[in-house]
């Protein structure tokens, strides 16, 4: 599904990571796989740490600890805004949503409209087009994006396949109008048909969690974790992504007549480097293009990657200037999408730490 | 498609394996290397090189480099 937006832009990127890192070599005592295996995999991957909530810390209180900075240093106006999102996989409640809580903790207008989206690896690129979406009506003036995950509570310690990986984080990005005439294209696509290539089995109301569901049970590969955990088809989501993201930005190439060398960055979801390295290479583009640093310092924090990614490898560069970055995810759902937009003159680009 | 070539394609997947080692009877498995990765890795070449779909069940129901290419060879 093809999208097309005019006059919007993003006016800031505000990432709010986790504290604590933890070192993939002070972990490696959990996975029933040899210390030497596990430091190959440390070396192919470039897992060196990631960053992981306390106990007890949401995706709420990351999202609240993030505006209430960005109110007290005047970086937004709770008057000015009209929308917010939320996504996350890991909400506080199933009842009440999040964006609702969040707009009551801080007396935000009845008039704003919340909204909880249900997205992980391409919820930067969902949350995006649905911001776009809500400014082309004439009372939507300023969108408070939220992507916000805790998922490192449902990973299991002793699947080397996921934990390494598994990163908490988030970020608030401010999407509003504006008379730059640019236009931004956007494309997602979705196939549910291998819906379950990433799953939590137990926690919703098809399987609710209980005794049974927290039992820890050894895979073939030797990876052990509970139906209550986060499981992944390894190669069915590699194979997936191989297979389906280079002909998504094809597509978004002719759609937005930007040829390949024109793009400045690629902002793609973080999955792994080595994941990232193969999708650079399909697209013929030159690695340093395609910031691959995010899971070897941070981990891998669903739909909060991207963000990351741009606050993370960008900073300044996008407030005091102006570039064409792509951006793209791809994973649950299974669900990819990508944006062609230009970037810049933000009045912010940071990350800080809760 | 060449076993030989396909044995070539096969050995550069691996960080310092040289393809003069490896026959079509190599069960690749068990070839000190070996790990998810360079599993990965080989279904990515598969893909790039022979345009061709290996899943993760193929490669655990495969003993030899020669069942690999008998594989593809199906495919393509």
């Amino acid at each position: 599904m093809d999208f097309v937006f005019k006059n919007k832009r993003i006016s800031g990127i505000l990432t709010i990571l986790p504290r604590k890192a933890i070192k993939f070599e002070d972990e490696i005592e959990n996975y029933s796989f040899s210390p030497a295996k596990c430091m190959k995999l440390k070396l192919a991957m470039g897992y060196k740490e990631h960053r992981i909530a306390e106990p007890g810390q949401t995706s709420v209180d990351f999202a609240i600890h993030g505006l209430q900075y960005l109110f007290d240093n005047g970086m937004l106006q709770k008057d000015e805004i009209d929308a917010i999102l939320f996504v996350s996989q890991s909400p506080d409640y199933i009842m009440p949503p999040s964006s609702n809580i969040i707009q009551g903790h801080f007396g935000i207008k009845q008039d704003c409209l919340c909204l909880d989206i249900n997205q992980g690896c391409a919820g930067f690129e969902i949350g995006l087009i649905q911001s776009f979406l809500l400014l082309d009506q004439p009372s939507i003036n300023k969108v408070v994006l939220i992507n916000a995950e805790v998922l490192s509570s449902r990973t299991s310690k002793r699947d080397r396949n996921s934990w390494p990986l598994a990163g908490d984080a988030a970020a608030i990005t401010i999407v509003e109008k504006t008379n730059d005439n640019l236009t931004i294209y956007a494309n997602v696509k979705t196939d549910g048909t291998n819906a379950f290539a990433l799953n939590i089995p137990a926690g919703g109301f098809r399987m609710p969690s209980n005794a049974e569901t927290a039992v820890m049970e050894q895979d073939e590969a030797g990876n052990w974790r509970c139906k209550d955990n986060l499981v992944m088809k390894g190669d069915d989501v590699f194979n997936f992504v191989q297979r389906e993201v280079p002909p998504m930005i094809e597509h978004l190439y002719v759609q937005s007549g930007v040829d390949r060398n024109e793009v400045d960055w690629y902002m793609f979801h973080q999955p792994n480097k080595f994941m990232l390295h193969k999708l650079a290479d399909k697209l013929g583009i030159p690695h340093e293009k395609m910031p691959a640093n995010i899971v070897e310092n941070f981990g891998n924090a669903s739909g909060v990657t991207v963000p990351t990614c741009i606050s993370y490898n960008l900073g300044d560069q996008l407030v005091n200037g102006k570039m064409r970055l792509c951006l793209a995810g791809f994973g649950v759902g299974l669900t990819w999408s990508s944006i062609m937009m230009e970037m810049g003159n933000m009045n912010f680009n940071k990350i800080i730490e809760f | 498609m060449d076993i030989k070539e396909f044995i070539s394609n096969f050995a550069e997947q691996f960080d310092d394996l040289d393809a003069s080692v490896l026959t079509p009877e190599t069960e690749f498995k068990t070839l000190e290397d070996w790990n998810s990765l360079v599993a990965l890795s080989v279904i990515a070449m598969i893909d790039e090189e022979y345009d061709v779909t290996l899943k993760g069940n193929d490669i655990t129901g495969a003993k030899t480099i020669e069942d690999l290419y008998n594989i593809v060879s199906e495919r393509m």
